[in-house]
């Protein structure tokens, strides 16, 4: 039943975030990936509801792991997390521009308008909101780096699996592109959080 | 009656599943330290191959009361391998074990057993977990080397989250060194490959490599200048970061 239930949601959540209107036409019937392969890479620059909401749901990210990130510059006492923390600040600003660049030149909402409570339970909305920002403002000095630290792996594990989405079922080159480097650089991010908080 | 129906709609499920592909995997949490043994995984610093988990420590779900590593089931199944060399942390009796979560469901309890006993248990009733979680448990003067389950039991599902803790306990003392028939400890973990802040100018762009403002290096026949200091990453390459590198 549970599982209904997230399906149910899961495709409530998928029309809300996609919406073919005005999109080019994907290359390759969704028929495609019921076969269990992604689908051709369109080479006209076409992109379909997958690409969208992979950028969608990365735009949704940007935000409060900007506000995690210039806490962990300002308040981190150790040095390698000030620098982790500032180099993923700029780099994700840059991914953050041309994401938002690509879904407005494809007449797309630069995030998922769908309602929020959709999204519970299949990792759709970032795990990380004011509540938890407030949270990290809020720790003990004591405290910060961890507080800092688990919050960020668990926000950029979600970046993961926004890009194993994409690259499971997105067809425009760039957006592949850009979830490749999604995928690597968190990984890489994670493992190198992890070492630091332990 | 209920297996046979089970199948139709498992695959009417993984067709649905697979034309939405969309759908990223419903993933929760796992325990950052102590470091799990899917916390090592995703560090790579074990010295097998751990497979799917690597990439996504925090799915280890499967029905609530299991006393396996990975819940039971097939998935993941190398988390229940006691014969792999896990590498272990050195700790004292008591120990934080502090939890990353992509998802905050509501929870009942969050356990902690070493062998069949319950050393400890935290009772949430149903509430939402705060932004971080830590559980201080103590070890009941276990000492040498022990792995701690952990068993985080949502609330509103029949699933929980499962981990495996490898912990040296006590082992760091002075004149009662606890035998170990396991690998060297590795207490002080650090991942970060060990380089110099400055390479020498010109070297290739090597991911690992800590860069120090100023760096130069060449990457696909081209050379770029550090804007800021920075462990590189795959995915991080010059061409690709114009916050980090700038041509020259």
């Amino acid at each position: 039943m549970k599982r209904v239930v997230a399906l149910a949601a899961a495709v409530l959540v998928l029309a809300g975030c996609g919406s073919t209107e005005g999109a080019a036409p994907a290359a390759q019937p969704p028929a495609a990936s019921a076969l269990g392969s992604p689908p051709p890479i369109s080479p006209s620059g076409a992109f379909n509801d997958t690409d969208v909401m992979f950028l969608q749901m990365m735009v949704g990210q940007y935000g409060p792991a900007a506000e995690l990130l210039d806490l962990a510059r300002s308040r981190s006492t150790d040095q390698k997390v000030r620098e982790l923390a500032a180099a993923i600040a700029v780099t994700q600003a840059d991914e953050a521009r041309t994401m938002r660049d690509w879904l407005a030149t494809w007449k797309q909402a630069p995030s998922p308008a769908a309602d929020p409570h959709l999204h519970e339970g299949h990792g759709g909305l970032p795990a990380t909101g004011p509540k938890e920002i407030e949270a990290l403002r809020g720790a003990a000095a004591a405290d910060f780096d961890k507080t800092f630290l688990n919050l960020l792996i668990g926000h950029q594990h979600q970046a993961v699996e926004y890009a194993r989405m994409e690259l499971g079922g997105g067809i425009h080159s760039g957006a592949l592109e850009l979830a490749t480097r999604v995928d690597q650089t968190r990984s890489s991010e994670i493992a190198m959080m992890l070492g630091m908080v332990a | 009656m209920r297996k046979r129906l089970a199948v139709p709609v498992l695959s009417i499920l993984a067709v649905a599943a697979s034309l939405l592909v969309g759908v990223p995997a419903d993933a929760h949490g796992y325990i950052s330290s102590p470091a799990s043994r899917q916390a090592n995984c995703a560090q790579h610093k074990t010295s097998f191959d751990c497979g799917d988990i690597v990439w996504e420590p925090q799915s280890v779900e499967a029905p609530k009361g299991s006393m396996q590593c990975n819940g039971g089931g097939s998935r993941f199944a190398i988390l229940n391998d006691n014969s792999r060399p896990w590498p272990t942390t050195s700790v004292g009796n008591n120990v934080t074990f502090n939890w990353v979560l992509t998802a905050r469901h509501r929870t009942s309890t969050w356990e902690y057993f070493v062998g069949s006993t319950r050393i400890g248990v935290v009772n949430d009733n149903g509430a939402t977990p705060g932004a971080t979680v830590s559980h201080n448990i103590s070890l009941g003067g276990r000492t040498g080397r022990i792995t701690v389950l952990a068993r985080w039991n949502v609330y509103d599902t029949g699933n929980a989250f499962y981990s495996c803790v490898d912990l040296q306990v006590g082992g760091g003392g002075g004149g009662n060194p606890t035998p170990s028939p396991t690998p060297p400890t590795n207490p002080t973990p650090s991942p970060q490959p060990t380089s110099s802040p400055n390479p020498p100018s010109g070297t290739t762009w090597t991911a690992g490599t800590a860069y120090a403002v100023g760096a130069t290096v060449t990457y696909a026949g081209l050379s770029y200048r550090c804007l800021q200091a920075h462990t590189a990453l795959a995915g991080w390459e010059p061409p690709n970061t114009p916050a980090l590198w700038q041509r020259v």
